[in-house]
């Protein structure tokens, strides 16, 4: 994916429109669902996918090393601004119960665990399980160490099970 | 590692198998054990994927052939050389032996470092480079290591998790001693006394293994505990939640505006 990816950028920032349809079908899913996992809700889920993709659309980055990068850290940092803009007083690692997740995909009970998680834990599982990156990459997009990932990953892991 | 039974095998044959004059003139080999001796001087050719015991016995053997040149006339071209064509039969598998041998070269360079490993092999009947993984040493450097490994490797690496509770390096160590003990005349006897020793260790290994996984196209692992990390990475993977359909509409018209 990631050698695809950074065909498509290169060929978006030489002004080929036709690379931004490409990029967002190979990363719209993983992307929409750590939005999804961090903010708790379409609505908002939906609203940062459209400024996270028109922001790229206008701006693509310079920076063609690691578009993979460059995409979740952005859709990270837009997610969790709207998080802190919705709940001021409210810390990342409050537990997160949004009804929308049982209602989208009530028959699975794993969404109802994962939705009990921590913002980070759902942040870390999320990049790992969906986005597909090493806890090397994603201590790079979060800023925190790469065993501190690592226990958040195995961390959530164990929540999920006891609540399974 | 099963090469190395096949190698301790081989040898022990060896020490009392005798050179053949074959009747036709034109076969090299008395059955296919001469082949396999053979290519284990000289190196595989790159068509072929491995050789292992058709039955249990070195008197029937299968050469792996990789699927694009595995043909009729190769395999014609191979049993040309061996007398006992009933002891020569074929499998088609996917990577050569030679491919498989230069990712195990290039992975036991990880040995020694933060990766939790405990032995890697070829295996020739699997098709496959076995990983052997320490599970109570797991850590993310490990886990990393798995994941860019199946990334990059797919299903020619297949990762096992257990404690590493045999040394075979000291196995290793107490059969080359009993060997050089040995007389000259009791030589196969030693050869017997390591392939057993192996053996036995090989099965200690697989008994306390606690679990035995494969690595999957995502790099997550399938596992026998009741709710496995495996299982829980499916579940999370296989999510349904995905952008709508309007939003991809509204998202992919952001160029036409």
């Amino acid at each position: 994916m990631e050698d695809r990816l950074s065909e498509l950028f290169l060929r978006l920032r030489s002004g080929d429109d036709s690379a931004f349809a490409g990029i967002y079908g190979e990363v719209k899913k993983p992307v929409y669902i750590i939005i999804y996992r961090i903010v708790g809700n379409r609505e908002t889920a939906e609203e940062i996918m459209q400024e996270l993709f028109l922001k790229l659309y206008k701006a693509p980055p310079e920076d063609m090393s690691n578009p993979k990068g460059w995409i979740f850290t952005a859709a990270r940092n837009l997610a969790i601004d709207a998080v802190r803009k919705r709940r001021p007083d409210t810390s990342e690692e409050e537990p997160h119960t949004s009804g929308e997740a049982e209602r989208i995909t009530d028959k699975i009970d794993i969404e109802r665990a994962i939705a009990g998680l921590s913002c980070a834990e759902r942040e870390v599982l999320s990049l790992y399980i969906n986005a597909g990156l090493t806890f090397e990459e994603i201590s790079q997009i979060t800023g925190a160490s790469r065993s501190a990932v690592y226990r958040t990953y195995r961390r959530a892991l164990k929540a999920l099970r006891k609540r399974l | 590692m099963k090469r190395i039974f096949a190698i301790m095998l081989a040898a022990v044959i060896s020490a009392v198998t005798a050179v053949t004059a074959f009747a036709d003139g034109t076969a090299k080999y008395e059955t296919a054990f001469g082949l396999f001796e053979e290519w284990m001087q000289t190196g595989y050719p790159d068509y072929v994927t491995g050789m292992w015991s058709t039955d249990g016995s070195m008197d029937n053997l299968t050469v792996g052939i990789v699927e694009e040149k595995y043909s009729e006339e190769l395999k014609n071209e191979l049993l040309s050389l061996v007398e006992n064509k009933d002891t020569l039969s074929f499998a088609k598998q996917k990577y050569s032996n030679n491919y498989l041998r230069s990712i195990q070269e290039e992975l036991t360079a990880y040995f020694g470092g933060e990766i939790a490993l405990s032995g890697m092999g070829v295996y020739d009947m699997e098709n496959y480079v076995g990983i052997d993984i320490v599970s109570d040493k797991m850590n993310p450097a490990t886990e990393d290591f798995i994941r860019e490994c199946t990334e990059k490797y797919g299903d020619a690496v297949h990762f096992e998790f257990g404690s590493a509770n045999v040394d075979l390096e000291e196995i290793l160590y107490v059969t080359t001693a009993t060997e050089e003990k040995a007389p000259d005349s009791m030589m196969w006897i030693a050869f017997a006394a390591v392939a057993v020793l192996l053996a036995g260790g090989a099965a200690i290994v697989i008994i306390s293994r606690r679990r035995s996984v494969l690595a999957g196209a995502d790099g997550t692992l399938a596992a026998a505990d009741s709710i496995s990390d495996g299982q829980l990475e499916s579940l999370i993977g296989e999510t349904d939640i995905a952008p709508s359909a309007e939003l991809d509409e509204k998202i992919l018209s952001i160029t036409k505006k």
